[in-house]
């Protein structure tokens, strides 16, 4: 388990962050002792570092260089300082990434996987080398071929349909807002329009229907869209 | 010259009106003078008069001359530097030299305090943007509650209110803070349309960005990117009712590169046109929607300005926006136009 150790002086901070860790199966470790945080990386030995930058007495960059001194761990820093020149500082004292308040959990845990991949490599990672495989009652979804089996029967998706199912799983049986769809569907490259949606939605429910499903998607009005376990579970094999 | 003269009217006229005393004077002693002494002697005393003139004038001509015109603000400290002979001027001159001192030194002084009171407000915003990060963590904790939704939004116009306090007090820094380079339009606008992804969704506007990968202006890459953050928010704020769409378009206009935002909106009444650059000036939409600062669009006119770019402005009330930003000429070829290189 990946030792993850937490330096942010705020407490609401440092405990959200660190419950969320938990979730997501790692082991962190918050420290109140601001005023030796090299000590205190020697006795977690951290395989990833979490730095705020104002904390009282000495600044995370300050220990930033004591901890490079110690070890070569990733030291990921959280700021209010958006300023490149702030990040500039920040990455000339040793650290490897940069997160800017206020953040979202996704992008906290995102980057700490990529430094995890990048420092400890994938292997050592275990169960990161597993295929994803979702069982809901009696289908199974793949979501990195992306396919979804039904009994004998299998289909494959789009990346989109499959994101899209994806959250409807993960959030039934509640109804998932249209916003959050969106967000989920949101690409960098191409812009999403109102099409996107209504035709992703209409597109799975086909795949749904090729499986011989109907009305596994139900439309919440003003709202959004739900799953509905509208088919028999099956034995698969 | 005018000025010397002023000057040394009265010992002219002092010197002639002794003059004629003494030649009263020896009239009435002596009658019998002899009148061609007297010429030669008011010729000696003239010419020494005009020797004495000459000395001063040499001594302080200068001085003379930077005090005859009212000095702007080019050669105001010339002065200080001049060497002047005549001790009046000189002491005139270290009285000056003294002055400027103080109140230089008051000055300094002042922009001291304000630096200080700049390093503050920072210093502050920074702090309060841990107890919003708290905040959006808690927020997030508990998505599917009610009204998740509406305290995320409310905290993005938190932080954004927050941003725009550090620009303001970047803005008193601006000359030393801005670098002319040639920026890519394409990525920027990409990048902007992504930080604003969760305001497009929440009032589901649907972005299209159409420039060509290969278009490139002159402008400083920060500041164009607060300038296009700055009209994307307004076109969102003011975008009622859903499937509405958001235009940014690169436009080449003769051999001048544009940037166009346009919107579907609300649009603006005629009569706001005019002051919507205006320092807090909110206007008969930011009175509606409740949530205009009247600073954001100041700002981008400030910026362009110092940045030589041309902000204009067209729109018809329940039609929509178009902002358009013109650059400056280019000096490599091919950047304005939209050309390979």
């Amino acid at each position: 388990m990946y030792r993850i150790l937490i330096v942010e002086d705020d407490k609401i901070i440092a405990e959200r962050i660190s419950m969320h860790l938990e979730k997501y199966g790692y082991h962190p470790v918050v420290t109140e002792r601001f005023e030796s945080i090299d000590q205190v990386f020697l006795q977690v030995m951290p395989h990833v570092v979490m730095l705020d930058v104002n904390l009282p007495k000495y600044d995370g960059y300050y220990w930033c260089k004591k901890i490079r001194k110690l070890s070569s761990c990733p030291i990921i820093f959280i700021s209010a300082r958006t300023g490149e020149l702030d990040q500039v500082l920040a990455i000339e004292c040793g650290a490897d990434d940069f997160i800017t308040k206020p953040f979202y959990y996704d992008v906290v845990v995102a980057k700490i996987k990529s430094q995890i991949r990048r420092v400890y490599g994938e292997l050592s990672g275990g169960s990161s080398d597993m295929e994803r495989k979702i069982h809901f009652y009696g289908l199974t979804f793949y979501p990195e071929r992306p396919e979804l089996h039904y009994g004998q029967q299998s289909v494959s998706l789009m990346k989109k349909e499959a994101d899209l199912l994806d959250l409807l799983i993960s959030k039934y049986p509640r109804t998932v807002k249209r916003e959050k769809i969106f967000e989920r569907m949101w690409d960098d490259k191409e812009f999403i329009s109102e099409n996107t949606l209504n035709v992703n939605v209409a597109r799975l429910r086909k795949k749904f229907a090729q499986l011989g499903i109907e009305n596994a998607i139900e439309t919440v009005k003003g709202m959004g869209y739900r799953l509905h376990v509208s088919w028999k579970e099956v034995n698969a094999e | 010259m005018r000025l010397f003269i002023r000057e040394h009217t009265s010992i002219i006229a002092l010197h002639l009106l002794q003059f004629f005393y003494l030649y009263c004077t020896f009239r009435w002693l002596d009658e019998k003078m002899v009148e061609g002494n007297i010429v030669y002697l008011f010729l000696v005393s003239l010419f020494l008069l005009i020797v004495f003139l000459a000395f001063r004038y040499a001594a302080g001509h200068s001085g003379y001359r930077w005090l005859s015109r009212v000095p702007d603000w080019n050669d105001a400290k010339t002065f200080l530097h001049m060497d002047v002979a005549s001790p009046l001027l000189r002491a005139f001159k270290e009285g000056l030299a003294r002055q400027f001192q103080l109140m230089q030194r008051e000055s300094e002084k002042s922009i001291r305090e304000i630096q200080e009171r700049i390093d503050f407000m920072n210093r502050f915003v920074h702090l309060m943007k841990t107890p919003i990060s708290a905040l959006h963590l808690i927020v997030q904790d508990r998505e599917d509650t009610d009204g998740a939704e509406e305290m995320r939004m409310e905290i993005h116009r938190m932080e954004y209110l927050l941003n725009m306090i550090l620009t303001l007090s970047r803005m008193s820094s601006f000359r030393q803070d801005f670098h002319i380079q040639s920026v890519w339009l394409h990525p920027l606008a990409y990048e902007v349309v992504n930080e604003l992804k969760n305001h497009f969704i929440h009032r589901q506007i649907y972005p299209v960005v159409e420039i060509p990968p290969d278009v490139r202006v002159l402008s400083d890459r920060k500041w164009l990117k607060f300038v296009l953050t700055q009209l994307l928010t307004n076109a969102i704020r003011y975008t009622g009712g859903e499937n509405k769409s958001i235009r940014v378009y690169a436009e080449p206009q003769g051999n001048r590169m544009t940037l166009v935002v346009e919107d579907e909106g609300v649009g603006i009444p005629p009569q706001d046109l005019p002051r919507i650059f205006d320092l807090y000036f909110t206007g008969v939409n930011g009175r509606k929607f409740g949530e205009s600062t009247g600073i954001g669009l100041y700002l981008v006119r400030k910026i362009c300005n110092e940045l030589d770019h041309d902000v204009s402005v067209e729109s018809s009330s329940g039609v929509g926006t178009k902002f358009t930003i013109l650059f400056p000429v280019s000096d490599h070829p091919g950047d304005a136009n939209v050309t390979n290189l």
